[in-house]
């Protein structure tokens, strides 16, 4: 239990930051009309800190030994509110750039396409590696590098981070998954047959092990690989394996101390959720061949074998698919044909952000040298520049 | 996405949850001292502080039951109780008995309290801890 003296102290220092964050909120209800559902969320999140600021001051007040067992969870419940608002999406409305817009309207509209008819705002902070603060996920706080501000470069992985939001906003997904992963290890236990009881002990311990590892953040990350193809295609799986390249690290790694899946895992999902005329394009099958290349140096030890079976992978993709058609019945998956070569670099103005980077991506892979002069193109018809 | 990502997640489902509990035994505490008004809480938000813990404990008993499938949101809890140095059937009789209370319309006793303050403190570590990690240091 907390003292008196440090509840004291807590209750007068929340005055000071409630006063503030209050303050700097009302500013900008007024600069920000393009935000105001999000100012709006953040106001009532901050209304509801204050109420409980307020019991605290009560139970302070009161100063009663069983009473102030009840005033910890109240100081986290107020650090959390606070932190969200204090630490990520008050800098990012504050600072927030013309690039940041820019980005901003793009991802509202891949949003729309994608059937998010619960967004009402994205707050977009291009400062730092990709990540996104899905609370609220009716207005997600996308964080992404400051180079797409120039460059198209990394852009697919926007795709996985709009799946964090999906994932966070229906609860059921991850039900659905946790189903797949243990009906699966509980029909691979009956499966054995006669077996010596030692090995059995062992085997079922493995399997138990397998079923922890596939824990809702795992299950979350594979969603997402799998949502961002759905949603943005061949490009999507181009970069996922160019992640995966490029980290240099073993494929077939099962970490139990890491969130994300073995690489391995996370590039067969993703190809797995393409449809078969993407599987066959040019860019596709080369982008393949470079991981196979890659891969071949490596061992699949047993764990890996175990716990991204290529069949609990399929299961998985097929279920991740059916509730993402389930969820977001007006998902446009995306299937969009690459055009001829003659007229790949061609850019249309009603380009949509997926068209645009599934040409990027192709023309990255097959004309390397066409590239910066064709991103810059780009990038001027997304509005990125003046 | 970063750790930032899931462990807000995590936070926002677990906030929820132990904001309505801790106000829930808040306003039990505070009519077992006679402090209800000086906290702001109304008859009917006693009343309905009981229904609240009652339901919960309903649920939580159910799931400590064996084979039992967890809803997400008490996941941690459970796995908390389970490894508890209390054993497992000690907080099922114990929570066996403080849902025929919670049922009543008696005030709760000092010995009623310690199992809810127990649940609560589990709550909140797990809250803590991940709250914690959002600081990183």
């Amino acid at each position: 239990m907390a003292n008196l003296e440090y509840l004291k102290a807590k209750t007068a220092e929340y005055a000071v930051v409630l006063f503030r964050l209050d303050k700097e909120l009302q500013a900008l209800e007024s600069k920000k009309v393009e935000h105001q559902w999000l100012v709006n969320y953040l106001q009532g999140q901050l209304k509801d800190a204050q109420t409980l600021h307020k019991r605290l001051q009560s139970i302070v007040k009161i100063g009663h030994a069983r009473l102030l067992s009840r005033a910890l969870p109240i100081v986290h419940d107020i650090e959390f509110s606070t932190f969200i608002i204090n630490y990520h999406y008050l800098p990012a409305l504050q600072k927030e750039s013309q690039a940041d817009l820019a980005l901003r309207k793009l991802l509202l509209l891949s949003a729309k396409r994608c059937g998010f008819f619960w967004i009402k705002d994205i707050a977009v902070n291009l400062d730092g590696p990709l990540a996104t603060l899905p609370t609220p996920p009716e207005a997600p706080l996308i964080i992404s590098p400051p180079q797409q501000a120039v460059s198209l470069l990394e852009m697919p992985g926007l795709y996985h981070e709009l799946g964090h939001d999906v994932f966070q906003k229906f609860k059921e997904i991850a039900k659905t998954l946790d189903t797949v992963v243990y009906s699966y290890f509980h029909e691979l236990r009956q499966k054995s047959g006669p077996i010596a009881p030692n090995q059995k002990f062992e085997r079922n311990r493995k399997i138990d092990e397998a079923v922890q590892y596939w824990d809702r953040d795992r299950l979350n990350e594979i969603f997402c690989d799998i949502f961002g193809t759905f949603a943005c295609g061949a490009a999507h799986y181009i970069s996922c394996v160019d992640m995966g390249l490029r980290s240099g690290r073993e494929p077939f790694d099962v970490d139990f101390g890491d969130e994300h899946p073995p690489l391995s895992a996370r590039v067969y999902a993703c190809y797995k959720a393409l449809t078969p005329n993407q599987q066959s394009e040019q860019s596709v099958i080369t982008i393949r061949r470079a991981w196979e290349n890659y891969t071949k140096d490596y061992t699949q030890e047993y764990d890996f074998k175990l716990i991204c079976s290529e069949a609990l992978l399929n299961l998985i993709v097929e279920a991740a698919i059916s509730d993402i058609h389930k969820f977001l019945p007006n998902s446009h998956r995306y299937e969009v044909p690459l055009p001829g070569d003659g007229q790949i670099q061609e850019i249309p103005l009603d380009a949509s952000l997926e068209d645009i980077l599934n040409r990027a991506a192709h023309i990255l892979l097959t004309c390397p040298e066409c590239y910066e002069a064709w991103e810059a193109k780009a990038f001027k018809i997304l509005g990125f520049c003046d | 996405m970063s750790k930032l990502g899931f462990v807000s997640g995590h936070l926002e489902r677990e906030q929820q949850l132990l904001r309505e509990l801790n106000s829930a035994l808040l306003a039990l505490e505070a009519e077992a001292l006679g402090k209800t008004v000086d906290l702001g809480f109304s008859d009917e938000d006693v009343l309905s502080s009981r229904q609240i813990l009652h339901n919960f404990v309903n649920r939580l008993k159910a799931a400590l039951g064996e084979g039992k499938a967890i809803p997400a949101d008490i996941q941690v809890l459970v796995y908390g109780i389970k490894n508890h140095k209390k054993p497992l059937e000690d907080w099922q009789q114990d929570l066996e008995k403080l849902a025929n209370i919670l049922q009543t319309s008696e005030q709760l006793r000092d010995a009623d309290m310690p199992i809810l303050e127990d649940i609560l403190s589990l709550l909140d570590s797990q809250f803590a801890e991940d709250l914690q990690r959002l600081y990183f240091r």
